[in-house]
């Protein structure tokens, strides 16, 4: 009898357990009522994808964020990547980034990208490593302090995705360049703000802007990631 | 590393400056006469050899301070196979030791000049790096002078050496490969002018040497990391040899020893750059604090 009893709780219980763990199913097919986009579930667990709110197309979520804003340094980061001596790819970042966006909701072309990377920030974790980036050797930071990006057109390319075009000037030498940025979310923030956020990639040729030292141990093509997030002035 | 680095960096160099002093003077002849001109060929060529393995084809106009210096090599080996035209009267030798090097120095710090530094600070610094470039190009045409070439190619030999090591310890290799290429040329100059005595002439490597030289303290001291206190020990080493050369003149009547004063000449430049080079050192392998964050809080491990 008591083993019967026992069975049966315990079968209430997953059943329980069941019912409310469809209720919690259900509930996640609703809209989004957040400003905030979710992040889309990875069954792998190994990479986490950005995607938009179900409810908000595209242009929607442009035309949400549009206005002026300042980059927030503190949630922006330039990163890169370099192969060394072939074998590995080494990676390092800036760790001071600032900027502007400007957007427009209704026409992604009067949009506009300034950003402006201090070029004694890099950063990999290394101190001599660091100092030698900073050297005449390769950013050359004293004499060319800043690398600067700027746009000079953004086109729509797909869903939330443009290319953005514009010059690179570094290491005293200015390239255009195109970078496709997505455009990841925007909405309050809990400081009674508002923001928005991009990420973008580029590949470039290190040896295009002078920076020819040591080719062998270095890989020529330097991959650039920015993500970058920016508060509405 | 070597044939990134040490291979064109210093290896070529050193051939293509011995190729150039071998074809220049043909030292085997039987009559030949001292040449001063191939000398600074060797140098310029050597230097230019090493630039191009280091960094790849020059640009016309260079953007940075270090792409100028094999167009410097080049300008300066034109002043050198000149000097005979310009250095017999006292008012023109300092005209044109004057104004290359301003033209020189303003190449090398026409970007901050243009685009980070005020008017002020800007003339500031081309006129000390100027000063600097000139005292050591008087100073070491006044011992190339003096002394036997013999002398004259290992106390610049030396002081490359010195230097580069002084300007990798500043932060910057890619200098301080390209003073080794300096070392080697003028190295490559030294064992021409043992196996053949009489076949070199160290006259006019002065300019040359001297320019390129300076340069490249003022790139390591401005744009690296060459410590102050090193970077005045750097200018302190040709004033050191230009009163100890006036020293000598002084006493000319009464000269010592060959060897003794080839010594104190190489000891007043070297002491000063081998202790640059020290503090350079004692600053590199300084152990991290604790603390110890770049210039935007961001903390480095230990």
């Amino acid at each position: 009898m008591n083993m019967l009893t026992t069975k049966t709780m315990l079968l209430a219980a997953v059943a329980t357990l069941a019912v409310a763990g469809c209720g919690k199913d259900k509930s996640a097919d609703k809209p989004a009522t957040s400003s905030e986009p979710p992040i889309a579930a990875n069954p792998s667990g190994t990479e986490a994808k950005p995607a938009a709110p179900p409810t908000e197309q595209a242009d929607d979520l442009l035309a949400k964020a549009a206005g002026s804003y300042e980059i927030d340094p503190v949630h922006t980061q330039v990163l890169f990547r370099i192969k060394h001596f072939g074998v590995s790819h080494q990676y390092g970042r800036f760790n001071q980034v600032t900027g502007a966006l400007t957007i427009d909701g209704a026409t992604p072309s009067n949009s506009s990208v300034e950003l402006k990377i201090a070029a004694d920030s890099v950063f990999t974790a290394n101190k001599k490593r660091d100092t030698h980036l900073r050297s005449p050797d390769f950013f050359d930071a004293k004499q060319f302090p800043s690398i600067d990006f700027k746009s000079s057109s953004i086109t729509a390319r797909g869903e939330q995705t443009y290319d953005v075009a514009g010059s690179l000037s570094m290491h005293g030498v200015t390239k255009d360049v195109t970078i496709t940025m997505q455009h990841i979310g925007a909405g309050a923030d809990p400081y009674g703000g508002f923001r928005t956020g991009f990420e973008g990639r580029l590949t470039i040729k290190r040896s295009d802007f002078g920076i020819n030292f040591m080719p062998e141990g270095l890989g020529d093509e330097v991959e650039i990631i920015a993500a970058v997030e920016a508060v509405r002035k | 590393m070597f044939s990134d680095v040490i291979l064109p960096g210093v290896l070529l160099p050193g051939l293509v400056a011995a190729a150039v002093l071998l074809v220049g003077t043909r030292p085997w002849r039987a009559t030949h006469a001292a040449a001063g001109s191939p000398v600074a060929a060797a140098l310029a060529g050597g230097f230019a050899t090493a630039h191009l393995g280091l960094t790849g084809a020059p640009r016309l106009l260079p953007t940075d301070a270090t792409g100028w210096l094999p167009h410097l090599a080049v300008m300066m080996l034109a002043v050198a196979v000149a000097q005979p035209l310009w250095e017999q009267r006292l008012w023109s030798r300092w005209l044109i030791r004057t104004t290359t090097a301003l033209v020189a120095i303003y190449l090398l710090l026409r970007s901050p000049v243009h685009h980070q530094w005020s008017v002020t600070e800007g003339l500031a610094w081309i006129i000390a790096a100027t000063a600097a470039t000139v005292a050591l190009w008087a100073t070491l045409q006044r011992t190339c002078d003096a002394v036997d070439n013999r002398i004259a190619l290992l106390l610049m030999a030396l002081t490359a050496a010195t230097s580069a090591g002084l300007l990798t310890l500043s932060g910057t290799l890619l200098l301080g490969v390209m003073s080794g290429s300096l070392a080697a040329a003028t190295g490559a100059a030294l064992l021409l002018s043992l196996l053949f005595p009489g076949a070199l002439s160290a006259a006019r490597v002065a300019p040359v040497f001297a320019v390129l030289q300076a340069g490249m303290w003022t790139i390591g001291f401005l744009f690296a990391e060459m410590p102050t206190t090193a970077a005045a020990l750097v200018v302190a080493a040709p004033v050191a040899l230009w009163l100890l050369e006036l020293t000598l003149r002084r006493r000319a009547s009464e000269p010592g020893p060959t060897r003794r004063l080839a010594i104190a000449r190489i000891a007043a430049l070297l002491i000063p750059l081998s202790a640059a080079a020290a503090i350079a050192a004692s600053a590199y392998f300084a152990p991290p604090s604790t603390t110890d964050a770049d210039d935007y809080g961001y903390e480095y491990d230990q």
